[in-house]
């Protein structure tokens, strides 16, 4: 028997069918892959960002009763904040008990007796580039300075890092170096360079890890 | 090495017996011993495998210590053929609280909350009162396993809002805090040792992850090595979201890739389809004890898991939707993490896109990442 | 004649054919039905342990199962290569294999989707697969066009030897018309089944191993390979055990579809082996693992030189045609090919493409012993079915079994 014509006609339309529908299949993916015209992930930022987008979300509620400072000197980026640090000091003022030159206390009779910064070691640079007096102020204890003797409160003490350290001074105030506090959501508020680097010791430490992966099979 | 571990052996950290470590898991090299003793000290093993009692009249049999999670049941070999033929009958439903030892009121509410949420629909094609009906049975649940309340929260993307993420190579020191703190935050199983993060350990001069170390056990970090960490990267164009037969996964309008635990069938194509190894399947039960569970949860993050499903990591949906960072931003100490809204012209990924040297993984997949890589 | 009536004694003639045989079909029954008891119990330990109890983790995340559920599509789509013969080429030679054939894709698919559903860690959610009532992700996920295209091969190799069958049970001739077009669609679905699911590996862009435009083409050739040669073996036990003869000429023709289509394979296998090794790249380590081992590991060395040696000497057997015209030798070929292409299209092709894993680590794969079991159980009732869908036809097709009206 030979086949009828219309058969063969009908596999030809099925098997067109099939390949219509696998096309079709492959477009609809597409689509679904870029949700939007853009063809990059770049070109979405650039057309869908908007200024303060998040307005309903903030991390005021996740900040404590904590006080923050807006960062100076900072002009090329959007203002932002520190946390307010003298009264986290805990013998602040230090005029407490530095009230008189630091070479009359050395031969005074408090010399004898433990101090509190007895084990303070400068391992920050070299000797002969800093001192204490590089950053403190023997005048005027309670605060900071430059190296051009300007005055700088503990507040603002980044101010003092950043007169060698320019690269990590910028990264910071646009935010590759450092760290957000209570969240992502504005406004922005960072830890000071203190926060994180101890300024007598600013090399962080060698450590044993604090998680252990399972062991690759 | 070894000295560390006597230390932490005298320190009475470490709980597990030397031998029994070795011999239980055949590991014979030193670094894979030590290894596998930090790891069991580490992930909780002084609360071994829960076992839960047989079903006896006299003995009332003490609450479980571990907190698992949704559908449990512990079985012993025996019954188990009956627990598949009831299985087919009841739909899997009403069997789940076969060794619970709880009033047979509570039980009967468990069964018929186990019920309901067998039948409840895709997350996404939820209304919200559905979605409010199934985040009470969740939380009803819970309070009568474990005489403990969770908060389940279900929201949804802002609008304006695309999450990324920036890993800055030259501050990482495989120090593994975000590890820890991510293990904290999502509720991941103790006893498999899941981690979404890997932290890999390069020796300088490549980046070939090849020959790099992902469960490297020493003090960090090792002179002439860096460290880079991989995890979910909620790529633009998830490969895993497409192959999902079920869409159980789908990418969120605020970027993030979710999986819809309840709706996942357990087929594992889209850890086949994800070219980062991402995604961690739940081979067995998860524990997580009691103590530890995380009580802020959100549906499509963090809330408790059950075996034969798919999880990954969210970037803390539950935290980063109420502005929060991520566990891991949080948790890292030298600040290699940042994490901010893409949208925002002004945030700190994006001064970063615009003013740092940026790469992605495996660019050339057409993945897009939302997860670049950076160096001072 | 109510057609009602005749199906109930369709139902009631095809119990009776299956419950009644020789002593060596009761044992040869109940040894299957053992295998598959043990299969279930592997299968309610999984059930309670979950899948932790198989030899899977996450950088091998498919194993056994999906390797044995790949390659049973294959053999469920070789039915076509005698159902393509003898309905719309006429050769007659082929009708009395058809059947059989159809039989085996219903058995193979069948096992299919068996394998698939213990390879799910929550079977129980399996309705969410169901159109409607579920969430089809369709055309987007290759998976649901695979549970699509195989439940549709499925129906089609239930529903045509059905209809055939039954009309012959009524001692008519099925009408042309009626079954020409289910067969026409059957051809161009077997080679559809087939190819998706090669698209479902080879559209992984994660897994380099996969993403090979010749996977497609490779799966076809291996499966015409293994899958008419599997129904060799059939026919020749079917010769040997019933009274249902099938031609020499028959199988003669059948065992030329399995050389052309082993030689075929056996020429892209040398491809992508010349692909991966002339200039390896970074995507050839799962080749290299494969062959030669990586970092140490060597576990599937073993397995694929088994198979690759198995199928040389297979296809050159078959290749000369004074040794393939001796049945006896046809036989030993077409099995030690079967074996090669399974060994080739599981281990030697699902496994290494998880191996090493995205990130470049090594980790290697064994079944455990529920993996064995539950994958003995599913052959065992592949097996099972195929042998009561034969007990039921070939009655019927010899004319003894006909509608008797009371």
């Amino acid at each position: 028997m030979k086949i009828p014509s219309h058969k063969i006609i009908l596999s030809i339309k099925m098997l067109i069918l099939l390949l219509a529908s696998l096309i079709w299949a492959g477009c609809t993916g597409e689509d679904e892959h870029s949700q939007s015209t853009h063809h990059s992930l770049l070109e979405r930022l650039e057309h869908e960002s908007a200024p303060s987008p998040n307005t309903n979300l903030t991390i005021e509620t996740n900040m404590e009763n904590t006080q923050r400072i807006p960062v100076k000197d900072a002009a090329d980026v959007p203002q932002f904040y520190v946390l307010e640090r003298s009264s986290e000091i805990t013998k602040y003022p230090c005029t407490t008990c530095h009230n008189q030159p630091l070479a009359r206390m050395k031969a005074g009779p408090k010399a004898e007796n433990p101090r509190a910064h007895w084990d303070i070691v400068i391992q920050h640079a070299n000797a002969d580039v800093m001192n204490c007096l590089t950053c403190h102020n023997e005048g005027k204890i309670d605060q900071l300075q430059l190296l051009t003797g300007r005055e700088v409160s503990f507040e603002h003490s980044y101010q003092v890092c950043a007169q060698c350290h320019s690269r990590q001074f910028q990264d910071w105030t646009g935010g590759a170096h450092g760290k957000r506090i209570a969240g992502w959501a504005p406004p922005r508020v960072v830890n000071n360079c203190v926060d994180c680097h101890n300024p007598h010791q600013p090399a962080w430490e060698i450590r044993w890890p604090a998680h252990v992966s399972k062991p690759v099979k | 090495m070894k000295e560390r571990v006597e230390e932490m052996l005298a320190e009475n950290i470490l709980k597990v017996d030397l031998e029994d470590a070795g011999a239980s898991t055949g590991f014979e090299s030193e670094g894979n011993l030590l290894s596998v003793l930090m790891w069991s000290r580490f992930n909780g093993d002084e609360n071994p495998k829960p076992s839960c009692p047989l079903p006896s009249r006299d003995v009332p049999s003490p609450p479980p210590t571990v907190a698992d999670q949704e559908m449990k049941r512990q079985v012993d070999r025996r019954s188990a053929m009956k627990s598949i033929a009831a299985g087919l009958f009841a739909g899997f439903g009403l069997m789940q609280t076969a060794c619970n030892p709880l009033a047979d009121d509570e039980k009967s509410e468990i069964s018929r909350l186990n019920w309901e949420e067998y039948f409840k629909g895709n997350f996404r094609l939820m209304s919200e009162e559905e979605k409010a009906a199934t985040v009470r049975r969740i939380e009803r649940r819970y309070q009568l396993q474990n005489k403990n309340t969770i908060k389940v929260s279900t929201a949804a993307a802002q609008p304006g809002v695309l999450y990324g993420y920036a890993f800055n190579i030259s501050k990482c020191r495989g120090y593994m805090d975000c590890v820890r703190g991510c293990i904290k935050e999502n509720n991941q199983d103790r006893k498999s040792g899941m981690q979404y993060i890997r932290i890999h350990e390069h020796k300088k001069g490549q980046i070939n992850f090849e020959h790099a170390q992902d469960d490297f056990f020493h003090e960090v970090p090792v002179e002439g090595h860096f460290y880079i960490g991989t995890q979910c990267f909620q790529c633009e164009n998830p490969p895993c979201v497409d192959v999902c037969p079920v869409q159980a996964t789908w990418k969120e309008t605020d970027g993030i890739v979710v999986v819809d635990y309840d709706w996942c069938i357990g087929c594992r194509y889209c850890e086949a389809a994800c070219p980062y190894d991402a995604r961690r399947f739940n081979w067995h039960d998860p524990v997580v004890p009691k103590e530890e569970v995380n009580h802020n949860q959100h549906y499509l993050g963090n809330r408790l898991r059950k075996k034969g499903v798919m999880e990954k990591c969210t970037f803390c949906i539950q935290r980063s939707r109420q502005g929060k960072n991520p566990a891991c931003v949080e948790a890292c100490p030298t600040g290699a993490r940042i994490f901010g809204n893409l949208l925002d012209p002004d945030s700190e990924i994006r001064w970063i896109l615009k003013n740092k040297k940026v790469f992605r993984l495996k660019e050339d997949l057409g993945t897009e990442p939302k997860f670049w890589y950076f160096m001072d | 004649m109510k057609t009602f009536p005749v199906l109930i004694g369709f139902f009631k003639d095809g119990l009776s054919s299956v419950t009644h045989g020789r002593l060596a079909y009761h044992l040869w029954m109940a040894a299957l039905t053992f295998v598959m008891l043990f299969g279930v119990y592997a299968y309610s330990v999984q059930l309670n342990e979950g899948l932790v109890v198989t030899g899977m983790s996450d950088r091998v995340s498919w194993g056994l199962y999906i390797s044995n559920f790949t390659f049973l599509v294959g053999v469920a789509a070789a039915a076509v290569m005698l159902v393509l013969p003898a309905y719309i080429l006429k050769d007659f030679d082929f009708s009395r294999a058809v059947l059989i054939g159809e039989g085996l894709a219903v058995a193979a698919l069948i096992m299919c989707l068996a394998f698939v559903t213990v390879d799910l860690g929550g079977p129980a959610r399996a309705w969410h697969l169901i159109p409607i009532i579920g969430v089809f992700n369709w055309p987007s996920s290759m998976l649901a066009w695979d549970v699509i295209v195989l439940n549709g091969y499925l129906f089609l190799n239930l529903t045509i030897p059905f209809y055939i069958l039954f009309a012959h049970y009524r001692g008519k001739e099925p009408n042309k018309n009626v079954y020409l077009p289910g067969i026409v669609l059957s051809v161009f679905w077997a080679v559809a089944i087939h190819l998706v699911t090669a698209f479902l590996y080879a559209g992984l862009p994660s897994r380099p191993f996969w993403n090979s435009s010749l996977l497609g083409p490779r799966f076809l050739a291996s499966a015409f390979a293994a899958g008419p040669a599997l129904i060799i073996i059939t026919l020749g036990v079917i010769r040997k055990f019933t009274d249902y003869w099938v031609e020499d000429v028959t199988i003669g023709k059948i065992a030329m579809v399995v050389t052309v289509a082993a030689q075929i394979n056996l020429v892209m296998l040398g491809s992508e082996i010349f692909k991966e090794f002339y200039a390896p790249t970074h995507h050839s380590q799962s080749a290299v693992y494969l062959f030669f081992g990586l970092d140490g590991h060597t576990g599937l060395i073993p397995w694929i030189w088994t198979a690759i040696i198995m199928n040389v000497v297979a296809t050159a057997v078959l290749t000369i045609h004074r040794l393939r015209k001796n049945l006896s030798l046809l036989y030993i070929a077409c099995g030690t090919l079967f074996i090669a292409i399974w060994i080739e299209k599981g281990m030697g092709l699902i496994i290494p493409g998880f191996i090493p894993g995205p990130w470049g680590k090594v980790v290697e794969y064994t079944p455990t012993w529920v993996e064995l079991g539950v994958t003995a159980g599913i052959w065992a009732m592949g097996l099972f079915i195929f042998t009561m869908l034969v007990k039921i036809a070939i009655p019927i097709e010899m004319g003894r079994v006909r509608y008797r009206e009371k």
